[in-house]
């Protein structure tokens, strides 16, 4: 069982790319870091394998707007990746000022998921957006954000461009390990914001384990803080939880996935069928 | 023998109480107000009768004859039996909103279909706003969405295993995709340049092959993304139609049941399904259904706007006979253009003035379409391009709602054009003679548009039966304007009233507005006075003598300088070439007789006579004649064998107006042979009437007000018994005088001649016999006529010897 004291989060680990939806995530990130006095880290990965492949004679770009090819260059991809670097840097001082603890924004070189995991294993929450720029128009989640959410071990906050962070807090519960590390997470964040009540979807094979584990709930919790409503939830489909999610203009969905979870492909689609910010707990 | 006056009885046609059996107008109760129209009730019929195309009404006649009560009477009985007319309601065309459909609906039911709409389209609302919010929609929406990006994903990702399979990479770069030779081994790393450098060249131009083909073929499924895109949008729509479709299907479905009489309503409903099945975005514009964004709020500016947009289902009944039965009868008060064709009103927004079908207002031609519209003829052309635009659409037979600067061509901006509604109506115009003839003359539209005349009558018969009518008209008239009922006499007296007003003894005014008014006053005063509950004769004396004595001003002004010798008017004595005339002074309603002193002077001359009014331009066509008749007389009669040798020359003495009419040609005939003969005139008499060259008296307008006004000279001089008025035989049938008049004449104090010829007044105003000419052709002796020509002769010889300078002048007469 884990405990509210359990958790404590000091470091915000945020990657940035310069894109729309990697800047939904700052502005998240640093809303969070200013409730929870914790550190604002900003992270902008300059992709070495791009450098290295624009270093080879007969490369080209494609712009997947244009669909037309150009010679790909490696000063053209260095100066790509300052320009992007340094919007991504002043974006963050420009959020960062509206948050005490300290931050710190750095530019380091090399693979990007390599690089963010690395960072991340010395953070307590990581948040990202949910794709690049190059997916931007067309795919709902990243390559890159996938394989980060597949493989760090930090919760991960997912958000879209365009979305913010917001209450009242979801979380989804099926008395998993993962949903007891999700709850436990939910309900830390919940108790942040007293006035906002913590919805838990409560999961089951059937009609009689939701009901004994929602009994449970409320026998561990009582009468709170933070207040806590159930809503039962037999089907935990991603659309049935996204719409649940739309209904009750959720802020925030807590998930929790473990191996399993991940294996069968059910985490992926809730991130793309989900409106409203994800924050994924292993 | 000279002419006896007339009996008091012959002054005034009394109304004899004991005809009637009623004791006050209390319970009487008559038809029409109005009476004593046959002709007109007769058109009016016919008119109305008559369904063909122009057979609208013209109501001829002066005003307050109560032309607007009967029409409107016979219109409104009319009406009651005829069909109750189709509602109109405007409403939105889908496919050319600039002009609005117009759909008939039988009466009382388009405002039940309005509310059925603005029900509709509230249900329709809920309805998909539950159906988009499904789960079931939603899963349909990203199954579509699923699909469409997974193509390409999978194009993608097939193509990057492709590669990877061939040792190429697939790298997303901030501007795009490239691809890169791998490393061997399991992470794929890609190769660096001086390892790619220290490959063998045949290598080396190998992965340069592949990844160019990789390359084009990536090139090719991005290509597609466009048109994915479409489909994926075009999908999307018909997903939404779909169910928007299956949402309101059935609502629509129940109101097409309760409308499955009218076909236009079905088809109406046909394209509002298709339009809010295309247009259901903006049914749902206060959510987000790209499910995006995460406020799902309503502002009130999404509140407004929505409803903005929902204008278009909505139904604008603009005629609306729910509560009628029967045709419509309506009564246009202020007939300007918009009032009669209707007119498109305009919404400022955003600064600037917009319109839709809503804001279509309909005028009197759509309220009375169907049946009766009623409009005043001097209003309506009073109006600019009102009667235009009546005629337009009485010829169309069709309403086209457009401005006048439309109708004209003078504007041309973009606004609406209804589609017009077909034109069903009687029209009748009420207007005065003036304007009936000036329209028949000059507007050749008129007589195709206005076939039938109704012509109404000044006045009517006066018989007893009659008599009878006019006590159930005035009971009706008092039951209308809510006043005390008329006792008998008051009947009477009002009768009698009528025919004063009528200026004709055995006739009675059909002058609606003067005997209302009457009544009215007769009825205040009954109340002021002594709180009687029916109004009385002398309640109705009262009123009209204090009408008169309202209006008397100028009247006894000009008595009063009369009276103070300012203005000579002698009433006793004799004296040659001097004679009291009489004239009418009408000011405004009040009429009233003035005697005016006429003189003739007479010298040596060829024959003329000098009117010196006409000399100075101060009499009108009319007396000029009279005068010239004169001439005509004496020639005729006196000059016979000789030419005339004198020269008169007559006046009214102290007239500073202008004189028109010849009622006073007697008079002055009388001056000029009394002036010619030298005999004295009594000046206790006045005269009235017009001679012709015959020397008949013909009959004159005004007498009663004539005789009055000399009769109060008189009075307040003091009656000698001497005095009189000489009028016109013919004129003793108008003769309504007033009671005091009648008083002093059965007194014996003052006298009234019925005068046929010029000869019975010579006699009256001379005391001297007028005398018949003889077979030789002379005048006895101690006749007038024998002294007129014998002066007449004694002129032509001195004359004749002046001429011939036998004389040393001429004798002045």
């Amino acid at each position: 069982m884990t405990e509210p004291g359990d958790i404590v989060i000091r470091r915000i680990l945020v990657a940035l790319d310069a894109s729309a939806h990697s800047f939904a995530a700052l502005e998240a990130a640093a809303l969070l870091a200013e409730r929870l006095n914790a550190e604002l880290v900003g992270l902008f990965v300059v992709d070495r394998t791009l450098l290295r492949a624009a270093e080879l004679p007969f490369t080209r770009v494609i712009d997947p707007l244009a669909c037309t090819s150009r010679p790909f260059e490696s000063a053209g991809v260095r100066r790509q990746f300052r320009v992007l670097a340094e919007r991504a840097r002043l974006t963050f001082e420009a959020v960062a000022a509206r948050v005490h603890p300290p931050a710190t924004f750095r530019i380091v070189e090399g693979d990007v998921t390599a690089e963010v995991l690395a960072a991340a294993a010395e953070a307590d929450l990581l948040a990202l957006g949910q794709a690049g720029l190059t997916e931007a128009s067309r795919r709902k989640l990243g390559a890159t954000a996938r394989a980060l959410i597949e493989r760090v071990s930090t919760p991960v906050l997912v958000l879209r461009r365009g979305v913010r962070l917001d209450l009242p807090v979801l979380v989804l519960y099926d008395a998993s390990p993962a949903a007891e590390r999700a709850l436990g997470m939910a309900a830390f964040l919940a108790r942040q914001y007293p006035d906002s009540p913590l919805i838990v979807l409560v999961t089951g094979p059937d009609a009689h384990t939701i009901f004994e584990r929602q009994r449970a709930l409320i026998e561990r919790f009582g009468a709170g803080p933070p207040e806590i409503h159930f809503r039962p939830l037999p089907d935990r489909s991603p659309l049935r939880v996204a719409h649940v999610a739309a209904e009750e203009r959720a802020g925030l969905l807590v998930a929790p996935t473990d191996a399993e979870a991940l294996r069968t492909g059910r985490l992926i689609p809730l991130l793309r069928a989900v409106a409203c910010p994800v924050l994924v707990v292993r | 023998m000279p002419v006896p006056p007339l009996p008091p009885e012959a002054l005034y046609r009394r109304c004899d109480p004991a005809q009637f059996d009623f004791e006050t107008t209390e319970g009487l109760d008559g038809e029409p107000v109005v009476i004593g129209q046959p002709r007109a009730v007769e058109a009016v019929r016919f008119g109305i009768g008559m369904r063909h195309e122009g057979y609208n009404i013209f109501a001829v006649g002066p005003a307050g004859l109560g032309r607007r009560s009967l029409v409107r009477h016979f219109l409104t009985r009319e009406a009651a039996h005829r069909p109750t007319p189709q509602d109109w309601c405007y409403v939105n065309n889908f496919d050319e909103p600039r002009r609005p459909r117009a759909l008939p609906m039988p009466p009382g039911r388009g405002s039940a279909f309005r509310d059925d709409m603005a029900r509709l389209v509230d249900e329709a609302r809920a309805a998909l706003e539950a159906a988009f919010e499904s789960e079931d929609y939603q899963m349909r929406r990203q199954a579509i969405e699923e699909e469409a990006r997974e193509e390409e994903e999978k194009a993608l990702e097939e193509l990057q295993e492709r590669a990877r399979e061939k040792r190429i990479a697939l790298l997303r770069a901030p501007a795009g995709f490239a691809f890169a030779p791998m490393k061997e081994g399991e992470d794929g790393e890609v190769l660096a340049p001086e390892e790619f450098q220290s490959l063998p060249e045949e290598e080396r131009k190998r992965i340069q092959t592949v990844i160019e083909q990789f390359q084009d073929e990536l090139i090719k499924i991005l290509r597609k993304a466009p048109r994915r895109m479409r489909e994926l949008r075009e999908r999307l729509r018909a997903l939404n139609r779909e169910v928007a479709r299956y949402a309101v299907a059935e609502l629509i479905d129940g109101l097409r049941e309760r409308y499955a009489d009218l076909d236009a309503v079905r088809a109406y409903l046909d394209a509002v399904e298709k339009d809010i099945i295309e247009h259901v975005d903006t049914f749902l514009q206060s959510r987000h259904t790209d499910g995006e964004a995460d406020s799902t709020k309503e502002s009130p500016d999404v509140e407004n706007a929505w409803s903005l947009s929902m204008r278009r289902y909505r139904v604008n009944v603009i005629v609306d006979l729910g509560r009628s039965e029967g045709a419509p009868v309506v009564y246009e008060d202020n007939p300007h253009y918009k009032n009669l064709i209707g007119h498109i009103e305009h919404l400022a927004r955003m600064g600037m003035l917009v319109t839709d079908f809503n804001l279509i207002e309909a005028g009197a031609l759509h309220r009375a379409n169907g049946g009766y519209l009623i409009v005043e003829a001097r209003k309506v052309l009073a109006q600019p391009f009102a009667w235009e635009g009546l005629k337009r659409a009485l010829f169309a037979r069709k309403i086209r709602i457009e401005t006048p600067g439309e109708a004209t061509g003078l504007i041309g901006t973009v606004t609406l054009e209804p589609e017009p509604i077909p034109l069903d109506v009687k029209v009748v115009l009420v207007g005065e003679p003036e304007l009936y003839y000036l329209l028949q003359a000059y507007d050749p539209d008129f007589p195709e548009l206005f076939k039938v005349m109704a012509d109404f009558e000044t006045d009517m018969d006066r018989t007893a039966e009659q008599e009878r009518r006019y006590a159930e008209m005035l009971a009706r008239l008092a039951h209308r304007e809510e006043l005390r009922p008329l006792a008998r006499d008051a009947v009477c007296r009002v009768i009698e009233r009528g025919a004063r007003l009528a200026e004709d003894a055995e006739k009675l005014t059909t002058h609606l507005q003067s005997l209302t008014d009457l009544l009215r006053e007769a009825d205040y005063w009954a109340g002021r006075d002594d709180g009687s509950a029916v109004i009385r004769a002398a309640h109705v004396q009262r009123a009209l003598d204090a009408q008169e004595r309202r209006s008397d001003r100028i009247r006894n002004r000009m008595r009063e300088q009369i009276l103070r010798d300012t203005i000579y008017i002698s009433t006793d004595g004799a004296v040659a070439g001097q004679i009291n005339g009489l004239s009418v002074l009408q000011l405004g309603n009040f009429a009233f007789g003035k005697p005016s002193r006429i003189t003739a002077r007479v010298r040596l001359g060829s024959g003329e006579v000098v009117d010196i009014e006409r000399e100075v331009d101060l009499s009108g066509p009319i007396h000029s004649k009279g005068v010239l008749i004169l001439a005509g007389f004496l020639g005729g009669r006196y000059a016979r064998t000789r030419p005339l040798s004198l020269t008169a020359s007559l006046v009214f003495e102290q007239s500073y107006g202008g004189i028109e009419g010849d009622s006073a040609s007697c008079a002055e005939l009388y001056a000029l042979l009394s002036a010619i003969s030298e005999l004295p005139l009594r000046q206790a008499l006045a005269v009235t009437g017009s001679v012709n060259q015959r020397g008949e008296v013909q009959p004159i307008g005004g007498v009663n007000e004539k005789i009055e006004g000399f009769f109060d000279v008189c009075h307040a001089r003091g009656l000698t018994g001497e005095q009189g008025v000489l009028i016109p035989a013919s004129n003793v049938k108008h003769l309504m005088l007033a009671p005091r008049v009648i008083d002093a004449v059965r007194e014996g104090r003052f006298h009234i001649y019925p005068v046929r010829t010029v000869d019975e007044g010579l006699e009256l105003l001379t005391g001297i016999p007028a005398g018949e000419r003889q077979p030789d052709g002379a005048y006895p002796e101690g006749t007038v006529n024998r002294r007129v020509t014998d002066r007449l002769e004694e002129m032509a010889e001195r004359r004749q010897a002046y001429l011939h300078g036998e004389d040393d002048g001429a004798d002045e007469a």
